[in-house]
């Protein structure tokens, strides 16, 4: 019966979304109010179908309901309960349900806390109902997560392991709430082009949507590059790979959003580009669902799929940058002209911000899709890796994060680098970049290493003047709130430039077969192989290897089997310390001549990694800080207004 | 199925009232009515629809719980290879300390060629219970696992079966298994000619054990005494290898002349070398040093007939 009343739950979701999508669409159209309270009563009906279709199908997998073909493909009556649950998000069908759910989530937010024109909010709604429509359509005909299986199979496939993971568990929902809140900027913005909204009020409507959203995708990706760092077990945080670029795309556009939405709200400076931005960047959010879903490309993330779907979500893609591009093409008129500035002013360098960020998105763009082409026009399959991107789109987050830290001290429109200069105080903000540098060069770091840590050090001293300069300054909570995020998110990417360029200057792995009572050396640091021991779990068979360090401690990996899945994992094991994580993998057995066992052991050093993760923390902190100001700027306004 | 469909019916009702709710609350004129009752009709019906389009309102849930059940209330001769091996599993689900499962399961595994698996259960159920039975099938599974070799591991599970009871067969001619490839052929015949003088007349295995030691005992590369002293000089023909092999052999049996195993290849290479008689001649000389013993007795006899089977194919 679950499965029957979760594929009629998500039949009713997609009709309320239609619904939603009409009724609100006549509430706007013809100001009829009682439509339009009928299409805010869709959203919940929507809401509340999704999320209780999703309640259904975490039950079924909690019951290992083998009827069901999702479940059958990924779960397993020996699967731990947690990843029974986190299963309901790991494969296609059960993360497109999540997706939509999160859809008509932001539909019903955008219906009770959107923008505060009721007429605009009232088209977003149904513009956020068009999109509501299309992806529970593509849900319930395509990929419907309640298909059975007759007969049912005795056990389940098990979920792929290396999804078996606390960080993988949280990183889609994340995720997907970015990609998908990106989805309520793309619906004010459309909504505001058709009601011809003036570009300034468009931006003020959309900034807290946009930044909430960014916030979220950056949480995402950054417990993505996380769980790759000690899941994967190679050691590397970021790859470049085709679906990490999927997510990164709009990252790149939504951070240019949030700030030239900034200079539109306060300013009106570039309009059309705030808004085409906001149209863009949910576009983009559809395309990195192509690319995962299609099976056009190959991804250690990617759902391996018929190309069937991606037909459907090309299809939703196509509708989606029409409708909303067009609009923009015909309406942008409508945004109203910007207000001119210097080219020393806050408005030109978040320009500047914005070019960097949006060539940045373009790069990584061509570098991703550029192999589909070559492909399409019946070229031999190429791959686009690391040395392209490095080379390319580095450089210009290198000027970017050059950049950060002064924008801050400009004032608006008139401009005048000369305060900002003054109150910058270079030259003790250089003392430490130059410290940077000299660190960095004394461990024999690459040349691209040194300037990414000196920038990281700029931008952290940057972002600690810049809110010991502007404290007092800012007069009200909401203000406060704001600097506070800005300086944590500018601090935040210094602390990532720091540990991304200590990273690249690590010292080379080791890799040898060792056996208990035997010792490697890395970094400085010796390790003795103690033992390798049996630590079976539920789903899977293990072994265990500890390795003592000298001077104290011990570092654990394992090497897993799963045998449902009959697949081989490695599970990391790291030794965290200020200095860096030491970072072993155990691989297989290799029984020595006189029979004695010895284990594949590979050794790395990962020097000053936690600013990473520390960085990106900062990152959310400081986007959570921003979205915090916004609420109560806006509760203001409605105070102001009552 | 009409608990369903009621709870459908509820539900698409439910959602069509609340979506269309604030159309009636304000519909003034019977169109408006009209167009309330539309949205109302509209929802429930496109939801019923979209539903059917793939929906298998016939089909029951079946939940884990259910198919266990029915699995365990099935005769057990009934149930095929997967079916046997969930209701195994199943048991040692719940009974996560049923050495005996746990010991059935590792078998069925081990029979399935999933050795990692196997050994697992194994070892779990030798955790709960040590047992001579389970720890063969251990030391089995890990030879199977690596190839037929006898690793350490195994060795260690053979002897502990082997020490707990010395009539099991298996343990015992993997012990031997191991001295041989270590080339303590002395042992190894120690080992396998035991189990034979255990094993009743007519236990096949008893043939299968003699058979295959008389072929591994008697084979020259078994071991370094069987070359003699040196290397094979570069320009040596196999004819001189053979009869300095030979030369070597005999030298080794005047120093150990009751080493029944280089009794066995002198004969095996003199078969080779089209001297039975001389072959022959070494299987009597092996049985005389070995006395009376008739496991030994058993694998010389089938050293006999192998010799003789091969003059009889030439």
């Amino acid at each position: 019966m679950i499965a029957e009343l979760g594929r009629f739950l998500i039949a009713l979701a997609l009709v309320a979304s239609f619904a939603q999508m009409a009724l609100s669409w006549v509430g706007a159209s013809a100001g009829r109010d009682a439509f339009a309270r009928a299409g805010r009563a869709a959203t919940l009906a929507a809401l509340a179908s999704s999320a209780a279709a999703f309640a259904l199908l975490i039950a079924a997998f909690i019951q290992s309901d083998f009827s069901i073909a999702y479940v059958a493909g990924h779960s397993h009556v020996d699967k731990p309960l947690f990843y029974k649950v986190t299963a309901a998000w790991g494969g296609h069908e059960g993360s497109m349900l999540l997706w939509c759910g999160v859809l008509a989530l932001f539909g019903y937010g955008l219906a009770r806390i959107g923008p505060m024109d009721v007429n605009l909010r009232t088209r977003a709604v149904s513009i956020q109902g068009l999109l509501q429509t299309l992806f529970f359509a593509f849900l319930a005909f395509a990929s419907n997560p309640f298909d059975r299986l007759d007969p049912a199979p005795l056990q389940g496939l098990d979920l792929n392991p290396i999804l078996q993971d606390p960080a993988l568990a949280f990183h889609p929902p994340l995720l997907y709430i970015g990609y998908v809140g990106l989805s309520a900027a793309f619906a004010i913005a459309a909504a505001g082009l058709i009601q011809k909204t003036p570009g300034r009020a468009l931006a003020r409507a959309l900034r807290p949507w946009a930044l909430g959203a960014w916030t979220s995708l950056t949480a995402g990706i950054s417990l993505g590059a996380w769980w790759a760092y000690y899941e994967l077990g190679w050691g590397g945080w970021w790859f470049w790979d085709p679906v990490e670029n999927a997510s990164f795309m709009p990252w790149l556009l939504g951070a240019a959003l949030i700030h030239s939405s900034i200079a539109t709200e306060k300013r009106g400076a570039f309009p059309g580009w705030t808004i085409f931005l906001a149209l863009l960047a949910y576009v983009l959010s559809i395309l990195g669902a192509f690319l995962v879903r299609s099976g056009v490309i190959t991804s250690v993330h990617a759902f391996a799929l018929d190309p069937e779907r991606g037909v459907w979500i090309l299809g939703m893609l196509g509708v989606s940058a029409v409708a909303g591009l067009g609009l923009f093409a015909a309406r942008a008129g409508s945004l109203g002209e910007g207000e001119g500035f210097e080219p020393t002013s806050r408005e030109a360098f978040i320009g500047a911000n914005n070019l960097l960020l949006a060539a940045t998105a373009g790069v990584v763009l061509v570098g991703t899709i550029y192999p589909l082409f070559i492909e399409l026009a019946g070229g031999a399959p190429v791959s686009v890796g690391p040395p392209y991107f490095d080379a390319a789109a580095t450089p210009l987050l290198m000027v970017l994060l050059l950049l950060v830290p002064l924008a801050p001290f400009l004032p608006w429109a008139n401009g005048g680098a000369k305060p900002a200069l003054k109150q910058l105080r270079a030259v003790f903000l250089l003392i430490p970049v130059a410290a940077t540098g000299i660190a960095f060069i004394l461990f024999g770091a690459p040349v691209m290493a040194v300037i990414a840590g000196a920038l990281g050090a700029w931008a952290l001293c940057g972002a600690v003047m810049d809110v010991a300069n502007h404290w007092r300054t800012a007069k009200s909570r909401a203000l406060r709130l704001a600097l506070s995020g800005r300086t944590l998110a500018h601090a935040g990417l210094g602390f990532i430039a720091i540990g991304a360029a200590a990273d690249a200057s690590r010292p080379a792995d080791v890799n040898r077969v060792m056996a208990p009572g035997e010792a490697i050396e890395i970094a400085g640091r010796t390790l003795t192989l103690r033992d390798v021991r049996r630590a079976d779990g539920p789903n899977f068979l293990a072994d265990r290897a500890t390795l003592d360090v000298a001077g104290g401690g011990t570092i654990a990996p394992e090497r897993r089997y799963y045998w449902a899945a009959g697949q081989h994992t490695r599970e990391v094991g790291l030794g965290s310390s200020l200095a860096g994580d030491l970072y072993l993998s155990i691989g297989e057995a290799r029984p020595r001549e006189d029979g004695s066992a010895a284990y594949e052991v590979r050794a790395a050093f990962h020097p000053l990694v936690w600013m990473l993760g520390l960085g990106a923390l900062m990152i959310v902190i400081g986007g959570l800080l921003a979205v915090a100001s916004q609420i109560l700027i806006r509760r203001g306004r409605q105070e102001g207004v009552a | 199925m009409i608990a369903l469909t009621l709870i459908i019916a509820a539900l698409g009702m439910l959602t069509a009232l609340w979506i269309a709710s604030p159309l009636a609350r304000s519909a003034l004129e019977p169109m408006q009515r009209l167009a309330a009752f539309g949205v109302m009709a509209f929802v429930a019906l496109a939801a019923l629809g979209a539903y059917l389009a793939g929906g298998s309102p016939g089909l029951p849930g079946q939940p884990y719980s259910v198919t266990e059940a029915r699995l365990a209330a099935m005769d057990p001769e009934e149930l095929s290879p997967e079916e046997q091996e969930e209701r195994l599993r199943a048991i040692v689900r719940r009974e996560p300390a049923n050495a005996e499962a746990l010991a059935y399961l590792g078998r069925f595994l081990a029979f399935d060629g999933r050795h990692l698996e196997a050994i697992a259960m194994l070892e779990r159920s030798l955790r709960v219970n040590e047992n001579a039975r389970v720890l063969t099938d251990l030391g089995q599974a890990l030879v199977e696992l690596n190839e037929g070799n006898v690793t350490p591991e195994a060795e260690r599970a053979f002897a502990a079966a082997h020490a707990r009871d010395e009539t099991l067969p298996e343990p015992a001619f993997f012990l031997g298994v191991a001295a041989y490839e270590a080339g303590d052929r002395e042992t190894a015949l120690e080992y396998w000619s035991g189990i034979i003088r255990r094993l009743p007349p007519a236990d096949p295995f008893r043939e299968v054990i003699s058979v295959r030691a008389a072929d591994l005992l008697s084979r020259p590369a078994g071991g370094p005494q069987m070359l003699g002293d040196g290397e094979m000089p570069e320009d040596e023909t196999p004819e001189q290898m053979v009869s300095r092999m030979v030369a070597g052999l005999e030298a080794g049996l005047e120093a150990y002349p009751d080493d029944v195993a280089r009794w066995m290849v002198l004969a095996r290479v003199r078969a080779v070398m089209e001297n039975p008689a001389g072959a022959r001649a070494a299987i009597a000389e092996a049985r005389t040093r070995s006395g009376d013993d008739d496991g030994t007795g058993a694998i010389l006899d089938a050293l006999e007939r192998a010799i003789q089977v091969e003059e009889s194919e030439e």
